[in-house]
């Protein structure tokens, strides 16, 4: 009671003095004493989480925070851009949150991982030596899976995949098309960085169509069978933009396996399309930064410990978020902030010679429809005897299907709610 | 007795660490991408430093069992031990203002 108690009174007085409720509980850790250098790479939804968490556990860690760029913005809540919602600036967050909190935050280009000098190094040179390694570089493109997709192709066929000005490219391309013309959103195969995205996309831009160029259409070519939500967003679909998105499955012909940026034409295994609009979000892997030092094993993705999430191919480094394996977590926002917070943990206590204990996870995945039509999936996630990441059996699942309107409205709102607070808990 | 739909806020926790342990499976930390750290939460989802200890163990078990039907709390808090909940409930509760 008197340790909490302490606490208590601190925050409050620090919360009077203007600091920020984290640097409130911050001094008080019980790893407080614990010292070390833990260097994160990426300052998405895994780096950004995982640092301040750091900071949170032991105030005494140094932490510097790699990031390409100055300014981040999320890939959750970038459909509200492209439907016209939201403009770029509602997704974008700086880091002048956690540098006050005491992280070291550098805006670099890491080159190389070595693993085994326990650095790593920039594109000028310049190296970091860590105790531990936390990288969450997020995913990167198989620019060779679509013939003529490549990165040159990607500016006039956005992938808008990753948010910034792959977004804005995307809603421009919207606001210049004519009515009646025809958008094209290509789906990759599993597993992708968030799994219900394109079709939410599918759903945002289908909005703005009906209400400003309603002759045209959304037709969605995907390279699987079935998709996250599939039952929820047709209902939806049905009910908000009667005959406007049409989903073409692999099986159906859907696989697009060759584009002609210049030309404007996407090609399946059966048909060829021209449309007005070409958003194509080709395969994906971990970002290849990971394998200068083999961490994805020669395949696309990294393996981890469920418990720390240090890579299972070497020592003292830890890999979060969509570039890892992370059983029946999906790739999402969400899940790599959820991760953050247990490797966070672990690593204090990793560094305090203490075992770190079982953790527990949580995703959260909100689709927008419309502005006031929401659906979910969550999931709760704990590691199972077989070494995996299961899903807590009983828990978690999707909204119901045919639910009144206000429970769509309640979780359009709640999607809101999500988004605020997570970003604050990041980046405020 | 059932609430009606939607009508007692979804609720759920915030924010940082438990002061004295630094294992047990971290579940407060995880409850603040929705419900805001230090349970204070600046969206639609509901505050949860407000509210007791008492509360917070009653409201998590109501959703758990299906009690209260929310829309996501049902589904999340189907995945809480008992041990969880006390700890949740504990931490929640001196969060109370």
């Amino acid at each position: 009671m008197g340790i909490r108690g302490a606490e208590t009174s601190r925050r409050g007085l620090l919360k009077l003095a203007g600091a920020s409720a984290f640097a409130g509980v911050a001094g008080e850790r019980a790893v407080a004493g614990v010292r070390g250098k833990v260097v994160v790479v990426g300052g998405g939804f895994g780096g950004a989480a995982v640092a301040r968490y750091l900071k949170l556990h032991s105030a005494e860690l140094d932490i510097v925070l790699v990031e390409r760029n100055e300014k981040f913005s999320t890939c959750p809540f970038s459909n509200t851009v492209i439907g016209g919602f939201n403009e770029l600036e509602f997704v974008t967050f700086g880091y002048e949150g956690l540098r006050a909190d005491g992280v070291e935050v550098l805006i670099g280009n890491v080159v190389e991982i070595d693993a085994g000098g326990n650095s790593i190094r920039l594109s000028g040179g310049e190296g970091i030596s860590y105790d531990r390694l936390v990288v969450s570089p997020g995913i990167d493109f198989k620019w060779d899976a679509i013939e003529g997709y490549d990165e040159a192709a990607a500016e006039r066929m956005p992938h808008a995949w990753k948010a910034g000005s792959q977004t804005a490219l995307l809603r421009r391309q919207l606001e210049a098309m004519e009515d009646g013309g025809l958008v094209v959103i290509a789906a990759p195969v599993t597993p992708f960085r968030c799994p219900p995205g394109p079709y939410e996309r599918a759903s945002l831009v289908a909005n703005y169509l009906s209400e400003r160029k309603p002759r045209s259409k959304v037709l969605i070519l995907d390279s699987k069978d079935g998709f996250s939500k599939q039952g929820l967003f047709r209902e939806g679909w049905e009910r908000l933009y009667p005959g406007m998105i049409e989903w073409i499955g692999f099986s159906d012909g859907g696989n697009v396996i060759e584009v002609d940026a210049r030309s404007m034409v996407v090609r399946t295994d059966f048909e060829e399309f021209r449309p007005d609009v070409a958003n194509i979000v080709p395969p994906q892997r971990a970002a290849r930064l990971l394998d200068t030092a083999g961490l994805a094993e020669g395949g696309d993705w990294c393996r981890v410990d469920p418990r720390t999430f240090e890579s299972a191919a070497a020592p003292n480094i830890h890999v979060l978020g969509d570039a890892c394996v992370a059983g029946a977590m999906p790739k999402s926002g969400h899940s790599a902030n959820s991760q953050a917070k247990a490797c966070a943990r672990a690593i204090a206590s990793l560094l305090a010679g203490e075992s770190p204990r079982e953790p527990a996870y949580i995703n959260t995945c909100y689709s927008l429809l419309s502005e006031d039509y929401g659906i979910s999936v969550a999931g709760v996630y704990r590691p199972d005897e077989n070494g995996e990441i299961a899903s807590v059996p009983g828990a978690g699942g999707s909204s119901p299907p045919d639910a009144p309107a206000e429970y769509r409205q309640a979780e359009a709102e709640y999607a809101r709610g999500w988004f605020a607070n997570i970003t604050a808990e990041m980046f405020g | 007795m059932k609430a009606a739909l939607l009508s007692i806020p979804a609720l759920f926790l915030a924010a940082a660490a438990n002061s004295d342990d630094i294992g047990f499976s971290g579940m407060p930390e995880m409850c603040a991408s929705c419900h805001g750290r230090d349970g204070a939460s600046s969206g639609s989802m509901p505050s949860l430093a407000p509210l007791d200890e008492e509360s917070v163990r009653l409201l998590l078990e109501a959703y758990r069992s299906g009690e209260i039907e929310g829309t996501i709390m049902n589904r999340i808090a189907r995945g809480l031990t008992d041990a969880e909940i006390a700890s949740l409930a504990e931490y929640f509760g001196e969060l109370e203002e």
